[in-house]
């Protein structure tokens, strides 16, 4: 059940309608379990036991751990429970990609036979159920938490529907204590909701699915590919995932809004970031707290010299990639990114390229010129993360450095006015007006604005958003990018 | 947690029914926009652009000329591979005139072709010239449901000829207006294109060569070299016998080739049947018993046929199975030799 599908239309206003119908608590909390195991279950039929297992693992590990006498078997039971619930994960996302490097390990040793490997279906969300219930285990260890009463209520917190197969990752902390207040079915919290999820639709269907087929004609082959063709397709691919994930979120948290059950914001704006670690803040907020929280703060984080922090950036950012899927360019892509994070943290503040540059780059020009430079080196690493394989991330990466200069009469125009554009909006930015307006603009919370217009606003919005779905959206519409990992 | 729900401005909330409504009609208003769009805009161009539409509306408003129609069928091959003008011209010069149209398209099989025969019969062409491929032959009778549901109740088909499309293919042809429209809406892109960018540079981003009265339909593109051939065959073109062998006793394309030789006999059309040719780099993939499987059928359709698969060298073709610019003028003469041979008896 996709949430661009009628059946999930259905399916969400029976929910509410029951939600509204039950007066009692527990019995609200209970419904709305039942209803996201049977949403899990449209989509993966028997992995809801994998749902279930990790749920009870974590959960009674995580009343273990709170009520062990001494930390060595807090300890204990923290890694016991870890294990336990990374092991569907690992099972699932990593075996075959482990065998593969086993049997090359293995030949390059001269051993004859290797192991085969098994065609796995990889059932969606379990990254993020997963992460979900070993945040709740981890907060306890660290004290930070106390385990939650009752089972019913810490399954809602893993299983909850809006959140379930692509994120956010919702910490215990975050959930829990809204489930001891009554639902709140708001009309801010219908009006901000629809509102949110018609724009996710936007991103989604619109922008994301009709980018797709571009992008993946490009890096279906890339061999052969221009320069042009690869670095407007990989720019391309970063407004696609964007729009996907981002879109999937916003009517994750629309639809939460609604329910009245609310979920963590997971993006903020990335691409206006200024720099690659202010973008990691603002990029799947979720999992990259999560990871400084659970695994680079564990690794030392900065506490322990220079050289132990670059190697806790790069390494964090290798499990980063990992996590993201089962292959070495997202190794690749996670050493790329830990290296920048290091090169930034190594650089910052110890160079000055003079006062008039650094002056400059105060200004909301130097802004612009800031932003173009974290987003060309994201983009950059994207390639890395689209390509198939090792080979064509060479190709790719040689077709980026040494750009061929051939070009079609329509992409040679295309550039001209693209850098036109750019150039003429840089100068414009040395108007004080000018650039008033623009960070004025670059301040509005815009889906709470639009939520927050007159009706017949709001009708003009949502009129305007039905009208372009209805039109453009593509014949069909592929799988949610995250789905995947 | 940074989260939506705490930023919400504080203003007067309009009561939840009336948040409900609001909803309610903006769909409703975007349903109207939509379908006005599509009944004023997209519809009236997909008529005079849409090979499919455009196909139909040429045959009924042809006029019968005193010189005779030689109209001809079949995929891609035969839309890259004649060229009408070249054919027209060579007859010219042992006096005969003639009207050529390359009815060709992509992908094209016989079951496909039956929503047109009717059309085609009431035209009154005096040839029909029916290029096939073995690998349209000898496949199912799959046909991308957008193309049925343009023509859906368009089309007469006898009961005979019905029977031949499966329950969901009489189902697409059957839809009601409503229901095309919605499925209109993956043509409003092409639309959108051809009003604006195809303007700018004229045919850059779409195929819209049904304008010129289906003389020449083809496009020259860059020949591909011999290690780009066999990589396509290797990779995109797999040609293979075990596809082919489950068609060798009966097939729905070989029913609806010969369904459609039957009437256009009846109404007294002469059909000739051309094996297209492949470039020899292709065609070595195709087996004996393949090839004597299909010579046997068509032997049994009682028309006169031509074997071509084998007739031209790899350099008459840009790719693996299409002509250019020199296979196409070799392939319009021979076509032409054939023809003439044919109105001479």
């Amino acid at each position: 059940m996709e949430f661009y599908s009628v059946e999930f239309a259905v399916f969400f206003i029976f929910v509410m309608l029951v939600l509204i119908a039950l007066r009692k608590q527990k019995f609200q909390h209970i419904f709305l379990l039942a209803a996201s195991y049977f949403f899990y279950w449209t989509t993966s039929n028997n992995f809801l036991l994998i749902l279930l297992f990790i749920s009870l693992i974590t959960f009674y590990a995580g009343d273990a751990i709170y009520k062990a006498e001494n930390n060595t078997r807090k300890k204990t039971i923290l890694i016991i429970a870890s294990v336990a619930t990374l092991s569907f994960l690992g099972f699932f996302k990593y075996y075959n990609f482990g065998i593969v490097n086993l049997n090359y390990l293995l030949s390059f040793l001269n051993f004859d036979k290797g192991f085969s490997l098994i065609s796995l279906i990889f059932p969606i969300g379990i990254s993020f159920y997963t992460f979900s219930g070993l945040s709740y285990i981890f907060d306890i260890y660290l004290g930070k938490l106390k385990p939650e009463e009752y089972f019913y209520k810490y399954a809602l917190f893993i299983s909850y529907f809006p959140h379930l197969l692509a994120g956010p990752i919702v910490r215990a902390g975050q959930f829990l204590p809204q489930l001891k207040k009554q639902f709140e079915f708001t009309a801010e919290g219908l009006k901000l909701g629809i509102t949110l999820i018609a724009w996710g639709f936007f991103k989604k269907i619109l922008i994301a699915d009709n980018l797709a087929p571009i992008v993946n004609a490009t890096y279906a082959s890339p061999q052969g590919s221009t320069s042009i063709a690869i670095i407007t397709a990989t720019a391309l691919f970063a407004v696609q995932v964007y729009c996907d994930f981002s879109g999937y979120i916003d009517i994750a948290l629309g639809c939460a809004n609604i329910i009245g059950l609310h979920l963590p914001q997971n993006f903020n704006r990335p691409y206006l970031a200024t720099s690659t670690t202010e973008f990691w803040r603002r990029w799947n907020i979720t999992l990259s707290s999560f990871i400084r929280d659970y695994v680079y703060i564990p690794l030392g984080g900065n506490r322990k010299g220079n050289v132990r922090t670059y190697i806790n950036l790069i390494a964090s950012m290798m499990v980063t990639g990992l996590w993201h899927g089962a292959a070495w360019r997202f190794v690749l892509w996670g050493l790329y990114n830990g290296i920048l994070l290091s090169l930034e943290r190594l650089t910052h503040n110890r160079f000055s390229l003079g006062k008039t540059v650094d002056h400059l780059l105060e200004t909301s020009a130097g802004h612009f010129l800031k932003i173009l430079y974290a987003q060309i080196l994201f983009v950059f690493g994207l390639m890395i993360f689209r390509s198939q394989n090792l080979e064509d991330n060479w190709y790719c990466f040689q077709k980026f450095i040494f750009i061929d200069f051939i070009f079609t009469r329509i992409e040679l125009m295309a550039i001209v006015i693209i850098i036109l554009s750019a150039l003429t909006f840089f100068l414009l930015l040395f108007n004080k007006k000018f650039s008033d307006f623009i960070v004025r603009i670059y301040h509005i919370d815009w889906i709470s604005t639009v939520s927050g217009l007159t009706l017949s606003h709001w009708f003009i919005y949502l009129s305007c958003i039905i009208i372009l779905l209805f039109m453009f959206s593509p014949s069909s519409n592929p799988e949610f990018f995250y789905f995947q990992f | 947690m940074k989260s939506y729900y705490v930023n919400v401005p504080n203003q007067k909330i309009a009561p939840i029914i009336k948040i409900i409504l609001t909803l309610s009609f903006a769909i409703i208003l975007a349903c109207i926009c939509y379908l006005l769009f599509i009944a004023l805009f997209v519809n009236p161009w997909l008529e005079n652009n849409q090979r499919e539409l455009s196909v139909l509306n040429f045959y009924s408003q042809k006029n019968i000329s005193p010189a005779p129609d030689v109209y001809f069928l079949g995929t891609s091959q035969m839309k890259e591979g004649l060229n009408c003008y070249t054919f027209e011209d060579d007859l010219k010069k042992s006096n005969i005139s003639i009207n050529c149209y390359n009815f060709a398209v992509n992908a094209d099989s016989p079951l496909r072709r039956l929503v047109e025969l009717n059309s085609i019969i009431s035209s009154k062409p005096k040839i029909v010239v029916i290029g096939t491929d073995i690998r349209s032959m000898y496949s199912d009778g799959e046909i991308d449901a957008s193309r049925l549901m343009l023509i859906s109740n368009r089309v007469v088909l006898d009961n005979a000829s019905t029977q031949l499309f499966d329950a969901k293919q009489r189902e697409l042809l059957n839809s009601d207006p409503f229901t095309r429209d919605i499925s209109n809406r993956i043509y409003i892109v092409s639309y959108l294109n051809y009003m604006t960018l195809n303007k700018l540079t004229p045919n850059s981003f779409a195929d819209y060569e049904y304008r010129n009265n289906f003389k020449n339909p083809f496009q020259d593109v860059k020949n591909l070299s011999i290690d780009e051939k066999l990589e396509k065959i290797k990779q995109i073109d797999p040609i293979n016998d075990t596809l082919f062998s489950q068609y060798y006793g009966d097939s729905i394309n070989k029913r609806a080739l010969q369904y459609t030789v039957q009437e256009l006999h009846k109404n007294n059309i002469t059909v000739i049947i051309i094996d297209m040719p492949l470039d020899p780099l292709s065609s070595k993939k195709i087996s004996n018993s393949t090839r004597d499987n299909y010579f046997s059928y068509v032997t049994t359709l009682g028309v006169p046929y031509y074997d071509f698969l084998n007739q031209y060298p790899s350099s008459y073709f840009f790719d693996t199975s299409h002509m250019n610019v020199q296979g196409r003028t070799a392939f319009s003469q021979d076509i032409a030799q054939i023809i003439k041979r044919e109105i001479e008896k």
